[in-house]
């Protein structure tokens, strides 16, 4: 390709320069520069020839005329799509009133139909859809904060072309004769890379490419691994099949190295319908129970009612041993030696309930091996699951190749033309590929995608994809389930959808995004009424009601156990996991503050990666916390800090992926390592024989939590349903001493309602949701790394995890730790200014623009829940929240005043407002908190505590009901429901955890 | 108590006195050593001033404070300013009460030293405020809000303790110096220096009235300074007691602040005498016997704050709360072990070297205990501040924080101004009361 002039060397060469002005005769200068015409090609490709063309007198006069009748085309608009000005304001629409719309987005490739808020046309929050299958109206971190995504100002703005500003025009142009020549050829030397998109418009364009360019080859990069649940089932049922788990009534419920709760697909519905099972054993019934065999501990182990810590290759072994024990013949292994006395007793438990479950379910995790989903999948058939709380569907989308064949194909010199949607690999292929150098080889690379990433940079192309919020699409869920995602907003940039994105390839036309969409739902759902009314359902609903997911039903191979491959040799020395982690999951999120100083819900690390070590083996390897290790694989290596995590397996080490990014933006470049680095494509997620070494260093790490023992204290309480059963009010305790003056209680104070908040502990599954809801709420800046370390995050509600027992097998227990908002304050009293007071109606409430800053309250606040802007985080230059983003409703806050949990006193205030016109009492419910309204597990009760039919009231009623600290007197109007746990009667004697001493019912 | 030596030269007169001390205020060349001093104290100045313009640029996230610490060494250092600036009203005034003589040759300089401390003192709380700029609503002013401060907050009484203690101690001072004031404006040759000093004179002429009306109104101040002395440092402590923290809500804390207080004050008072002796050789002036004497005070204030020590623990214990007799044992055995121990030994241990003789009467040995003392007592208000809300309630916001390279720059340079400013004071007043002096020696002739 020849030199491309500038436009940024055309002004260079205008500049003055030099000592003293330059002056220049014409434009045909500048034109007779090397490059220009290539420019001109590019820039305005149709005005191209008219330039390189000799004009004559005829043509002269033909384009005077033209310009004259084209000056009067200059006062039309622009027909395409219809703009209203805002002076005429819409019907329905009131300034300073939200709206809300259904919609979807992507959240690591599967659907969550959410309904937005929007006020003036910005959209300020995302809510789960309560319609929708996956979100079941609660939502996850990871869509909270899509929000900070749309507005993140390192978004790719622009085509790009070898990394100067372009136009589609010219990418149209370029692309024009390479489409001619895959036509010809049928697309011979051309590769397609796909991101992990579940949408169906967007695979019938797919599709159709496929057909049109059918030598053309395709490949995908598995970021979750959830190829390998299909591998499995090919292995079982003889085709690739997906399935989908249920776990609603489900009474036993087994994961094999499952993030069900957290990560899995479907992960917000599973949360829902589990902790259904639990609430069901908190009023009496049956209670569901879990059984988690992880390898590196996740908040669907902190749940488990046995949790068994096994290395991730260990996970096989234990899955075929307890096929066996539920009567499958399956080659057996013998299960880890360091693990088997556990093991051999969690198998017992498990397949004791198993045997009598009505409802069982055994899900394995996307990170496993396709023959533990074999097995996992055929354990489910034994036991009936088939149908029920298991379901098979047709795989979605194009069968992909994985990456490994197009480094090779790239490496054999057939693929010449490399088109990337939505991917990354030179960021996240596995390190032994090599994959960048063998990339840079490709002819022609084009690159779609919401970010000038890793790999765009290294691109030709690269045009900018819209983000879910303003793009026209429609996204399936876990369980095939279709949504539509509609704008919420003009796409702020020169943006295009993956509809737009797939018909300029097909058509080599720009198309409007909202035509696409509905061209293909025309021409796709047979509707018996017509299309518009159908698309407007659609639309309000966010979902498409006429999608509905086939199911199919399959049986297993006779001989699937033989084809079931040889169980791995026992390895010896140190395991390396991969795992994704629970904010940036495969790194896609790193450049979102909210996810980065999300902690992670175990760990409770911001800001990076740690390599995860059992406590046994840091001891045997003299390793401390922030230890900074060298960690080798064959010949490439990383350095990074150790953090020791307790009920991690012994002899493994895990590093999470996701960090490292070195051009995600400017919140997430550099932080932590890229463990992608140490990958190898054969064996993605562990691969023993890591070699590991202390480099001497050490580097602090951006904990929110430093010490993990409860020290005796009953801040959380829990126990065991039986002895629930025996004595339902075991979490009560006397009440305080009497004082001589009379003390506040919520039915004594003159104002109604009074608020307040039940938290359950039975529920809580401490997945965070809640901490990003918060934030994106209440306008929580981001602080960043150094900050964190310091102590001076603030998030308004945290989650607490402390550990419990032994280090090698602890039990983890979650508290959400809002404000308390005491009837005796020991905030209020302590302010020389009366910056913090109390409500009649019995809010602890914060008045920021009295606020010194004496810090008194936070110092005599026993939870420690207040949050103090140490500096003016809001104005930050790299991590603040774009303004556009933060709610108008909430007051961003200065350098040097204390904030802290409202109960979102804005939403409180705007109920009692629409309650005051409408002249209406508020009703219970009317006014749900953030974290109340996103809590996946609903633990969160919000309402009028004098009013005794009201549900917050209805759980404080319960036995299980508790206050934190109340020895001093705090009296909080927030209170727990405490936790219970219902361990295996087998299991009960404390032979594989040591905490369970009594009886307890079987499930069901 | 054997023999006791005498206060004072037997050969000192009224006008070899006034000669004496007059000459080190109206002699033009300092010692070298005060403009060493000078120049030492106006660079720590300097580093305050940048310290504080960077605080109030940024924010006081400079300083090693976090939730739940979030008081720090600005805290810290206020206790321990405030504790320095009340040996100054003692002596001034108690001692005066109680007609302790041998406080005549020491009274002004700690004096001075009480009014600079409270200076130190009442700048930390407002600089330590997320927003000093409104450091104002802590006064009752009029204001559309129609708001007044809260008076159930601990820090408003502090506010008004601190702000009542400037301004007893200024007057107190100002109204000491009045006589020697106009000594030195008899005594000038230039004339703006008679007119710097016949202004602040304010007429004093030595008329009986004068000093009749002068007795009256320092007997009056004095009796007025006895509770403000307890009352002060006591509300300063109740900024800490009032509150629920484990570790700060202890009822023995006023008698054990003002105990502390006094005994740091001493031990500063200890050390300018040691080093304003040396500097401006009052040997024959400030005598060994006044150090003996300071020893004594030290010793008695000594033997109250170790009582304190063990009454607190034994608080801790008794109170049969977890939270705080875990804050004990962190004390003991936590992050903050060194600071605990380092107050131990400084406040019990090497303290106990006064109960001889030798060491009291030997400038040396007072000068290093004066400055270990002040030491072991800032560590006393760095263990509490910082281990108290380190570790209280809740585990999971347990955390430890240590102070930043800001916090250290604006303590040293709190130092350096009230180095300078009491550098600067004693090279324009006079350091020793002369007035006092003579009634020293009038009562000498009226003993022997």
């Amino acid at each position: 390709m020849s030199r491309v002039l500038s436009l940024e060397e055309l002004q260079a060469s205008l500049a003055v320069s030099g000592s003293g002005p330059r002056y220049w005769r014409s434009l045909d200068e500048l034109a007779g520069r090397e490059g220009f015409g290539e420019l001109l090609r590019e820039e305005f490709p149709r005005l191209a020839p008219l330039w390189e063309q000799s004009v004559d007198r005829r043509g002269v006069l033909k384009l005077m005329a033209a310009g004259l009748a084209l000056a009067g085309l200059g006062a039309c608009s622009r027909p395409a799509e219809e703009i209203v000005p805002y002076v005429n304001i819409p019907d329905g629409q009131t300034p300073g009133r939200a709206r809300h719309y259904a919609t979807s987005l992507f959240v690591n490739g599967h659907a969550h139909g959410v309904i937005a808020k929007t006020l003036e046309g910005r959209p300020v929050k995302l809510e789960g859809n309560p319609d929708h299958p996956a979100t079941l109206g609660a939502c996850d971190s990871w869509t909270q904060a899509a929000l900070l995504g749309l507005y993140d100002p390192d978004r790719s703005r622009t085509p790009r072309f070898r990394d100067q500003v372009s136009t589609t025009g010219a990418l149209l142009d370029a692309l024009l004769p390479r489409r001619k020549h895959w036509d010809r050829t049928g697309g011979e030397g051309l590769a397609f890379v796909l991101g992990d998109r579940n949408s169906p418009s967007e695979q019938a364009r797919l599709r159709a490419l496929r057909a049109r360019w059918p030598a053309a080859r395709w490949f995908g990069h598995d970021a979750d691994g959830r190829r390998q649940a299909m591998q499995g089932a090919d292995q079982l049922f003889g085709r690739p099949l997906q399935p989908v788990h249920d776990l609603s009534d489900a009474d036993v419920i087994i994961s094999l190295d499952a993030d069900l709760l957290a990560s899995e697909p479907g992960f917000l519905a599973h949360a829902r319908h589990f902790a259904a099972g639990r609430r069901a054993g908190a009023a009496g019934a049956a209670m569901n129970r879990l059984f988690v065999a992880e390898a590196a501990p996740t908040v669907t182990g902190a749940a488990a009612d046995h949790r068994l810590a096994v290395a991730a290759d260990g996970i096989d072994a234990l899955a075929r041993s307890l096929a066996q024990a539920l009567g499958l013949e399956v080659p057996a292994t013998g299960l880890p030696a360091s693990s088997a006395g556990r093991a051999a007793g969690w198998i017992k438990a498990a397949a004791t309930d198993l045997a009598a479950a009505q409802r069982p379910v055994i899900i394995a995790g996307a990170q496993q091996s396709p023959a533990v989903h074999a097995l996992a999948l055929a354990m489910n058939a034994r036991l009936g699951a088939l149908g029920r709380s298991l379901r098979l569907r047709e795989p979605d989308g194009l069968v992909t190749e994985p990456l490994q064949n197009l480094n090779k194909a790239i490496a054999d010199q057939t693929v010449d033309s490399l088109i990337l949607l939505d991917a990354n690999p030179v960021y996240d292929a596995p390190g032994d590929l090599n994959f960048s150098e063998t990339f840079r080889t490709v002819p022609f690379r084009l690159h779609w995608g919401p970010y000038v990433d890793e790999t765009a940079r290294l691109c030709h192309w690269h045009v900018p994809a819209t983000h879910d919020l303003e793009s026209w699409g429609d996204a399936r869920a876990h369980d095939g389930s279709v949504g539509l995602i509609q704008p919420l907003i003009e796409p702020m940039y020169q943006g295009r959808t993956a509809l737009q994105m797939l018909a300029l390839l097909d058509t080599g036309q720009e198309r409007e995004a909202r035509g696409l969409l509905s061209d293909y739902w025309r021409d796709t759902a047979a509707l018996s009424g017509g299309f518009d009314a159908a698309w407007q359902r659609w639309l309000t609903a966010g979902v498409v009601a006429e999608a509905r997911p086939d199911f199919v039903s399959a049986r297993p191979l006779a001989d699937w156990a033989e084809r079931l491959p040889e169980p791995a040799p026992e390895r010896d020395g140190l395991l390396l996991q991969f795992r994704l982690h629970p904010t940036v999951f495969d790194g896609r999120h790193a450049n979102n503050g909210w996810l980065q100083e999300l902690p992670a819900p175990i760990t409770k690390q911001t800001w990076g990666n740690a390599v995860q070590i059992a406590p046994a083996t840091a001891a045997r390897l003299k390793l401390a916390d922030g230890d900074v290790v060298r960690l080798s694989l064959a010949e490439r290596a990383l350095e990074s800090p150790v953090l020791i995590v307790p009920g991690h397996p012994p002899d493994a080490l895990s590093l999470t992926l996701g960090h490292g990014r070195t051009a995600a933006g400017r919140v997430g470049n550099g932080v932590g390592v890229n463990a992608a680095r140490l990958r190898r494509a054969a064996a993605p997620w562990f691969t023993g024989a890591a070699a590991i070494r202390r480099t001497g260093a050490a580097e602090p790490l951006a904990l929110t939590q430093n010490h993990h023992l409860m020290e005796g204290r009953e801040l959380i309480r829990s126990a065991d349903v039986a002895t629930y059963r025996q004595d339902p009010g075991f979490a009560q305790e006397p009440p305080p001493d009497k004082s001589l003056y009379p003390e506040p209680s919520p039915r004594a104070r003159s104002a109604l309602p009074q608020w307040g908040m039940s938290i359950d502990l039975n529920t809580c599954i401490g997945c965070n949701a809640c901490v990003t809801a918060c934030q994106a709420e209440n306008n929580i800046p981001v602080v960043g790394a150094d900050e964190v370390a310091r102590g001076h995050e603030m998030h308004w509600i945290r989650i607490d995890r402390y550990y419990e027992g032994e280090p090698d097998a602890p039990r983890m227990a979650f508290q959400p730790v809002p404000c308390m908002h005491c009837e005796n304050a020991p905030c209020e009293y302590v302010c020389p200014v009366e910056a913090t007071q109390h409500s009649s109606d019995g809010l602890n409430e914060m008045v920021y623009n009295r606020c010194v800053g004496t810090r008194y309250c936070s110092q005599n606040c026993p939870y420690k829940v207040r949050r103090f802007n140490w500096f003016d985080y809001s104005n930050q230059a790299a991590l603040a929240t774009p303004a556009a983003a933060n709610n108008p409703d909430v007051t961003v806050r200065s350098r040097g005043v204390m904030e802290k949990c409202t109960y979102c006193v804005q939403r409180i205030r705007s109920a009692e407002i629409e309650a005051d016109i409408s002249d209406l009492p508020l009703a219970d419910g009317d006014v749900v908190t953030a974290c109340q309204q996103t809590c996946p597990t609903q633990a969160i009760h919000f309402g009028d505590v004098a009013d005794p039919d009201s549900a917050v009231s209805r759980a404080k009623a319960q036995p299980r009901d508790y206050g934190l600290l109340t020895h001093l007197n705090t009296r909080p109007r927030t209170t727990y429901l405490a936790g219970l746990r219902n361990p295996a009667p087998t299991l009960a004697n404390g032979d594989d955890d040591g905490h369970s001493q009594d009886d307890s019912e079987s499930p069901a | 108590m054997s023999e006791r030596e005498p206060l004072m030269p037997d050969q000192l007169t009224h006008g070899w006195l006034t000669q004496r001390v007059s000459a080190l205020v109206l002699e033009r060349r300092p010692p070298r050593s005060w403009r060493v001093g000078v120049v030492v104290c106006a660079l720590l100045t300097l580093v305050f001033v940048i310290g504080l313009s960077h605080l109030f640029a940024t924010g006081v996230g400079i300083f090693g404070l976090n939730i739940p610490v979030a008081w720090g060494l600005p805290i810290t250092n206020t206790i321990w300013w405030i504790g320095i600036a009340h040996a100054g009203t003692l002596i001034s005034a108690v001692l005066l009460l109680t007609r302790q003589r041998w406080r005549a040759s020491i009274n002004r300089f700690a004096e001075a030293m009480a009014m600079f401390a409270i200076v130190c003192a009442g700048l930390y709380p407002v600089l330590h405020l997320g927003r000093p700029w409104f450091w104002y609503y802590l006064l009752p002013y009029p204001n559309d809000m129609g708001l007044w401060p809260q008076w159930r907050s601990p820090l408003v009484w502090d506010f008004f303790a601190i702000a009542t203690y400037l301004l007893f101690t200024s007057s107190f001072l100002y109204l000491s110096l009045l006589p020697d004031l106009a000594s030195l404006r008899d005594r000038a040759s230039a004339r703006a220096t008679r007119l710097f000093y016949g202004v602040l004179a304010l007429g004093w002429r030595g008329d009986a009235l004068h000093w009749a009306r002068y007795e009256r109104a320092t007997k009056t101040m004095a009796a007025v300074a006895a509770p403000i002395v307890v009352a002060v440092t006591g509300i300063i402590s109740l900024d800490l007691a009032v509150s629920i923290v484990p570790g700060f809500h202890f009822t023995i804390f006023p008698p054990y602040f003002v105990a502390g207080a006094l005994l740091s004050g001493f031990a500063t008072v200890a050390i300018l005498a040691v080093v304003l002796r040396w500097m401006f050789a009052l040997e024959d002036l400030v005598t060994r016997q006044h150090l003996d004497y300071l020893g004594r005070m030290m010793l008695i204030f000594v033997v109250i704050v170790n009582y304190a020590y063990t009454q607190e623990m034994f608080a801790a214990w008794y109170s049969g709360e977890v939270e705080y007799r875990y804050v004990y044992l962190d004390r003991w055995t936590g992050p903050y072990a060194p600071a605990w121990w380092g107050m131990i030994l400084c406040n019990v241990g090497l303290t106990q070297l006064l109960w001889f003789r030798r060491v009291r009467r030997s400038p040396l040995a007072m000068l290093a205990l004066g400055i270990t003392t002040n030491l072991g007592m800032w560590l006393e208000r760095f263990q509490i501040v910082f281990t108290s809300t380190h570790a209280d309630y809740m585990p999971s916001n347990w955390d430890t924080v240590w102070p930043t390279g800001w916090d250290w720059a604006i303590y040293a340079g709190s130092l350096g101004l009230f180095g300078l400013l009491l550098l600067l004071f004693v090279r324009l007043m006079p350091m020793i009361s002369m007035h006092d002096m003579r009634a020293q020696i009038a009562d000498r002739g009226r003993d022997g």
